[in-house]
This record gives C-alpha cells, sequence and structure tokens, in this order.
C-alpha cells in the first residue's frame, strides 16, 4: 500500500473516519492511539504480515531496556543494558541487510568458496532501517536522561509504528514524537487542509519529477555502453533531481499524512540543492537521518570537541561513511560516503565552511553549482550498483563526452519532462521565497496561495504523472 | 476560520473543475484534427504501427483528392480496431465515408505482442457511447470513473498529448529514418526469439465482425498488408502463407472488401524498413504511392 496508490486513499478515509468515530465515543488519547496502531499495523502489515514480527519485536525490547533503564541507577548495568539492547535490536537489521554482503566479503578475503543462497534470497523488510533507528533513539534517550517519564507500551509501540513514517521516515526522535502521541489532539480543518496542501506537493515531486525521470535515468544506465558522455551525464544529473524528489516527495507525503491527523512529524528536506556548502547541504538533505548520526554517533565520539584534527576527521569519515553502509550493503555506498567525506574535509580545510566567509549572489550560484557538480558525482555510486559500473558511466561521461545527444522514449516525451521540471522550479522558488508554504507550521497567511498552488499540480499530475510502485529509499 | 477554509476549498474544487473541462476541450480539438475525426472524410485508415507509418495522410489527400482520416495508433489490436470503426462511424465524420483502408499482417490473428492496456488509449473519446461501453469492460473500476470524473487523466499517455499538439499544428508527419540491421535480426531469428503466427477464432471473429459493420453501410473495405520484412514472413513460412491464403479468401467471399498484400512485391526490399515490422520513409513513399495508385483505380471504377 504506497502513498502514490488509491488503496492509500481508501486506507486514510478509513483512518479518518475511525478516529472521528472514536472521537464522539470519547475525546480519550488512548482510543485514538489504540485506532492508530491497529491501523498503523495493517498498513506495515499489507506488505507482509511477517515483517509485522519484526516490528513488535524492535518494539518489544526498546520498551523494556526503556523500563529497565529507566529504574537503573548503576551506570555499569546501564550501558550493558543499552548495549546489548543495541545489538539486539541491530540483530534484524544486520541479518536481513548485511548478513549476505558480510558472509560473501569474508568468502572473497579468505577465498573460501562457502555458499548462502539462503541468505541472498532474504527479502529486505521494508522501513526496518527507519523504524529500528527510531525505536533506538528512544532507549538512547533514556539512558542519556533525556526522557525521564514512563511510556506506556501502547504510546510506545505506535510511536516505533506510526504509518506515516514506518516506511521511509522522517526517523523521529522519542522526545518530539511521543509528547504529540500522549496528549488528546484532534486536527483542525486547517490542519486537515495543509496536510492534504503538503500530500499532494509530496505527490506532485514523486509522479511528475522522480517518475518522469526515472524513465529517463533507467533507460540511459540500461544501454550505458551504446549512449555518448554527453547522454550520461544528462541522465546523472536527472537522477539527482530524481532522488531528490523521491525521497523528499515521500517525505512530504509522510508529513502531510501526520499533519491531517494532528501530528507534526520533523521536515526532512530543507531545499538541499540550494545550498552553498556541503556543510550546509547535509544539514538540508535528510535532516532525520544527519540529525540521529549527529546526536548519537558523532556525538558519542566525541564530535568536534577532541583534543586532536586527526580524531575529528575520524569521527566526520565515522559519520558519512556509516551513512553509506546505512544506505545499503554494498561497496558503492562505502565509495559515497567516502567520496562526501573528501567533499566535506575538503571544504572544510579550505575555509568555505568558516562563518566570516561573505558570499554574494554571483559566488553563491558558483559555488551551488559546483556543490551540485559534487553531489551529482557520488550519486553516481549511489546509482549503479557496482563500483566498476560507476567508474564506467564517469569514464565516459569524462571521456567520451561527444557523441550524439540521445533524448530517450522520444523527443516530445523529453520535451514534457523538461517543461516538468521548469514548472518544478518554479514551484521550488515559491517555497524558497515564501509565496506558499508546504510546512507543518507558519502556513496560516499563505493558506489561500497554498490551496491555489496545488489546483495546477492536481491538473498536472492527472495529465503528465507516471505511477511507479516503488520509492527509492523502500530499500533502505 | 473554518468556514472561510471550507468557502476556500469549494470555490477550489470548482475551480479545478472548470481548467479540467478547458484543458480536456482544447486537447479534445487538437485530437479530433490529428486523427481527422472533424472533418466530412472519404477514406479512414484504420489500424496500429504499421500502417501508420507505411502512410502519408497528406500526399493521398493531395494526390487523390479525397479527404482522409488517419485513425491509427500504436499497440491497438482487433478489438480496440473494432472500437475505433465503431467511434469513427458514430461522428460526424463518417457521413462521408467511401473507403475504410484496414492495416492487416501476418499478426493480425495472433492476439500477443500487442498492449493489452491499449484501451487507455480510447479514454479521451470516454463522451462517446461506444468508448464509454469498451473502457467500463476493459478497465477496473476506480480508473473508469478517475477518468469519466477527471479528463485532464484522459491525456495521461505522451502519445495522446502528443496527437493534441500535433493536431493543432497541424502536422501529420508519421517516419522514421533508420534503415533495419538485418545481420542483427538474422541473429535474433537464429536463436528463435521471433513471436509465434497464430490464428485466434476469436479474433478472427472480431475481425469479421469489425469488416461486416463498414460492408453492411456500403462502406468499401481494403485489407492493407504493407510489407513486412521478408526474413520474418519466411520464419514460419506455412503459418504465413495460410493466413495470406485466409485474407485472399476472405475478400473474394465478400464483394465490398478487397484485399492488397504488398508484401510479394516489397517484403525483400531490406532499405524501405526501420525494423522487421516498420517501414522508413522511403518505404512510406513507396507504399503511400502503391496506395494511392489503388485507390485512384478503385475510384475511377466507382465512379464509371
Amino acid at each position: 500500500m504506497f502513498f502514490n496508490s488509491f488503496n492509500f486513499i481508501g486506507f486514510f478515509l478509513i483512518v479518518l473516519f475511525l478516529l472521528s468515530v472514536g472521537r464522539l465515543v470519547g475525546r480519550s488519547v488512548t482510543i485514538r492511539n489504540v485506532i492508530l496502531l491497529v491501523c498503523s499495523y495493517w498498513f506495515y502489515g499489507a506488505f507482509n504480515v511477517g515483517f509485522t514480527v519484526i516490528l513488535a519485536f524492535v518494539t518489544t525490547v526498546n520498551y523494556l531496556a526503556g523500563k529497565f533503564i529507566i529504574n537503573t541507577n548503576n551506570l555499569k548495568n546501564r550501558n550493558r543494558l543499552l548495549a546489548f539492547t543495541v545489538v539486539l535490536s541491530l540483530l534484524p537489521l544486520i541479518f536481513y541487510k548485511y548478513a549476505f554482503f558480510l558472509c560473501k566479503s569474508f568468502n572473497d578475503i579468505l577465498h573460501l568458496e562457502l555458499s548462502f543462497e539462503l541468505l541472498d534470497g532474504l527479502i529486505l523488510p521494508v522501513g526496518i532501517s527507519f523504524f529500528t533507528f527510531q525505536a533506538l533513539s528512544y532507549t538512547i534517550d533514556i539512558y542519556r536522561g533525556k526522557i525521564a517519564e514512563k511510556t506506556s507500551f501502547l504510546d510506545f509501540a505506535l510511536f516505533v509504528s506510526f504509518f506515516p513514517t514506518i516506511l521511509s521516515g522522517p526517523i523521529e526522535k522519542a522526545r518530539n514524537l511521543l509528547p504529540q502521541i500522549q496528549r488528546y489532539y484532534f486536527p483542525t480543518c486547517s490542519d486537515v487542509v495543509q496536510g492534504i496542501c503538503i500530500f499532494i506537493w509530496g505527490l506532485f515531486k514523486k509522479i511528475i519529477i522522480a517518475d518522469r525521470l526515472a524513465y529517463y535515468v533507467d533507460w540511459a544506465y540500461d544501454s550505458a555502453q551504446y549512449e555518448s558522455g554527453l547522454t550520461l551525464a544528462v541522465a546523472a544529473i536527472f537522477y539527482s533531481i530524481q532522488i531528490y524528489c523521491d525521497f523528499s516527495g515521500y517525505s512530504d507525503m509522510a508529513l502531510g499524512v501526520a499533519k491531517a491527523l494532528g501530528f507534526n512529524v520533523t521536515k526532512n528536506f530543507h531545499q538541499p540543492y540550494f545550498s552553498r556548502t556541503l556543510k550546509e547541504f547535509w544539514h538540508k538533505w535528510h535532516i532525520a537521518l544527519t540529525s540521529w548520526f549527529t546526536e548519537y554517533v558523532y556525538f558519542s565520539l566525541g564530535g568536534s570537541r577532541v583534543k586532536s584534527k586527526i580524531r575529528w576527521i575520524i569521527n566526520i569519515s565515522a559519520i558519512f561513511i556509516l551513512s553509506g553502509i546505512w544506505h545499503g550493503a554494498a561497496w558503492n555506498y562505502i565509495v559515497w560516503g567516502v567520496l562526501h567525506t573528501l567533499y566535506y574535509l575538503s571544504e572544510h580545510f579550505l575555509g568555505f565552511q568558516n562563518k566570516d566567509v561573505k558570499w554574494n549572489r554571483l559566488t553563491s550560484v558558483l559555488s551551488g553549482l559546483w556543490l551540485f557538480l559534487l553531489a551529482t558525482i557520488a550519486w553516481i555510486f549511489f546509482r549503479v550498483e557496482t563500483f566498476d559500473g560507476a567508474l564506467y558511466i564517469l569514464n565516459k561521461i569524462f571521456c567520451e563526452f561527444s557523441g550524439g545527444f540521445s533524448m530517450g522514449a522520444s523527443s516530445f516525451t523529453f520535451a514534457t519532462t523538461i517543461l516538468m521540471l521548469i514548472i518544478f522550479i518554479s514551484y521550488e522558488y515559491m517555497i524558497r521565497y515564501k509565496r506558499i508554504i508546504f510546512d507543518v507550521e507558519g502556513y496560516d497567511h499563505t493558506i489561500v496561495a497554498n490551496i491555489i498552488a496545488v489546483i495546477p499540480m492536481l491538473l498536472l499530475m492527472g495529465m503528465f504523472g507516471r505511477s511507479s510502485d516503488s520509492f527509492v529509499y523502500f530499500q533502505f | 476560520m473554518k468556514r472561510k477554509i471550507l468557502y476556500i476549498v469549494i470555490i477550489a474544487v470548482l475551480a479545478f473543475f472548470i481548467a479540467d473541462n478547458l484543458i480536456n476541450y482544447v486537447m479534445m480539438k487538437g485530437i479530433n484534427n490529428f486523427y481527422g475525426l472533424n472533418q466530412k472524410a472519404d477514406i479512414l485508415l484504420i489500424g496500429h504501427s504499421h500502417l501508420m507509418l507505411a502512410t502519408d495522410k497528406e500526399r493521398i489527400e493531395r494526390e487523390t483528392g479525397l479527404k482522409v482520416s488517419k485513425y491509427t495508433r500504436e499497440g491497438v489490436n482487433v478489438s480496440d480496431k473494432k472500437v475505433m470503426i465503431e467511434h469513427f462511424l458514430s461522428t460526424p465524420a463518417a457521413d462521408s465515408l467511401r473507403y475504410v483502408l484496414y492495416g492487416v499482417d501476418l499478426a493480425t490473428f495472433t492476439g500477443e505482442g500487442l498492449s493489452k492496456n491499449s484501451y487507455k488509449l480510447f479514454y479521451p473519446f470516454l463522451d462517446n457511447e461506444f468508448v464509454d461501453n469498451y473502457v467500463r469492460q476493459q478497465s477496473s473500476t476506480v480508473d473508469y470513473w478517475l477518468h469519466k470524473l477527471v479528463k485532464t487523466t484522459r491525456f495521461n499517455d505522451d502519445g495522446l498529448k502528443n496527437g493534441a499538439v500535433r493536431g493543432w499544428l497541424n502536422n501529420w508527419d508519421n517516419y522514421k529514418n533508420n534503415v533495419i540491421d538485418v545481420e542483427s535480426y538474422r541473429k535474433v531469428l537464429e536463436n528463435g526469439d521471433e513471436r509465434r503466427i497464430k490464428m485466434n477464432p476469436d479474433i478472427m471473429h472480431q475481425f469479421t465482425e469489425s469488416i461486416e459493420i463498414l460492408t453492411s453501410k456500403g462502406i468499401r473495405v481494403i485489407l492493407v498488408n504493407t510489407p513486412t520484412l521478408d526474413l520474418l514472413n519466411d520464419f514460419e513460412p506455412k503459418k504465413y502463407n495460410k493466413i495470406m491464403e485466409w485474407f485472399k479468401v476472405f475478400a473474394a467471399g465478400h464483394q465490398l472488401v478487397d484485399f492488397w498484400d504488398f508484401n510479394p512485391q516489397y517484403a525483400s526490399n531490406h532499405s524501405l524498413f526501420s525494423d522487421r515490422l516498420h517501414l522508413n520513409i522511403y518505404g512510406q513513399k513507396v507504399i503511400t504511392h502503391e496506395i494511392i495508385c489503388g485507390i485512384k483505380k478503385i475510384d475511377n471504377e466507382n465512379s464509371n
């Protein structure tokens, strides 16, 4: 049941209906949370009922751990409990996502000929990386004393399985979402309308931009050997936009659904391609994951408050490489992480991240374009499944640039895709200059503009929308 | 605030449907012009991509002096073509119709290889009774009602949008420039990777019904087998000959039906093909000329 399907619209209307009935029965937070929990498991189980067992396991482990940690004053025991919980929670993730890669690498390095066919056929439970990290944030926050209150199992189970965010985030921190779960709030008319507007904006990005670009990108990469460097360069640029629209589109849909239910979840993207530096980019791209790694890994390693520069470099490298590994068990993701480390460190040592750097319009634009270029090169490693494949594409782009340009399926389709991109960029500028606001807060004075803005989006979706059954980030 | 938002939403919904109908009007005007559904036609071309790429509508009109409606679409099968015929006959464009050139080929009765979702190409014409019934049978309920209510969704296919734009621009060009790589295709055949010819009785029945709809109205039907590559025709020679013989017998048994088979003359001229099934621009010139000559001949016979 994908957000961009009619099944989901039906499901969502049922949820709203049940919540309204629940409200008539009594304005009780328990009734509302029971309804949302059942619906969330129904939503997740629609992909595969078996996956709900893993979800329940991760939920139970972290809930019990939180309960024990909060009741234990002994630091040693707290440390042990936390370590045990982290390992136990990560076990399903490691098994489903990394076991095959680890065993295969082990095999290759030691020149063994062991068979891991069973692991190769495993289906990765959708959203496992997201809900595991979300659940762990609760345990770690309790360990660090950021959450002092005990939480009911019902509230915690809903926090982990909350259907708008379970598949691809945003990875919510317990201290943001749990308090909202614990108090009763019924969405206002304005919440629902704004939620729908945000959802439509996300859907627009997904089916008008991401899915249209995907056709060209898939075609170009599938026939890379026959295409010129210019065609592959355009495909690489398109992929940078595709992955942004795909993932931020999903995140906005999640944001919209949650808003329409009366919940404010973290905005995951703040127009990252308008950034001037990589540091800024990572404050605007997949904000929830960046924030998670920063708070729970980077700070744990000492962050920037370490004595030696080398140690800081190691900390930064660890975050980017971990981020790469989080995306998938393959060397290309690690290379992607390494590339971002190199970009980040170069930028740091060249002084671009200093607060006293003065940016004018020209340097901002040039820097933004340079950043986009660097990000695009790194995305090639993300998109192409093998390291050699990525090198092949890069070699063609830089060494065999000429040789004609292919427009893909037809010149008309290509032209309409470009037209849609222009419209999309216009919307992005309207958002940038706050003519319209597709956010959970601060939209009251733009709500009329927001509603007007979504009408052409709906018409364009009807005429130009491509429907795909997948989101790029579902695989992670 | 609540009331204000409600009013805004109602106005927005109204604005949406007004814009939706306006876009539909503009698009339909283009599409009708592109397919020739808005004119009194003398000749109707019905077929899929073979006939589409084999004929130059404007040249036929110029050289015969007859109005041509080229209602050809990629991937349509026999039942789709039947709907296209019924659709066309239900429009004012059919009042003056005298000849129908119906595209046939070795795979007409195979029923495979063509799009199973080709009914989606008919969404723009959902306001037509025949098309409405057809789409309702073929599509899911949600799909049907979505396209019935929100008209812009009817033009989701890029080919349709392209058709509308070209209709507005009066541009009916349809051709490919490339020449088939025969050696590569030979290798494909050596591997046996080719669609097998079948004669599905249901499809044959639908075909017969389609032709009878036209002949019952006194319209002369010409079954046109535009060239397909000789290597393909020789892949299953017995079946190929059987199907061609069937068309010959069918035409002979119907007073108002002719069968024009261009394969004997042109199938071995590889420079005319863009791929095994479709002609390139040179092939289009040759076959358009043959069709013009054929129509002139028939038209003269009728006049006498």
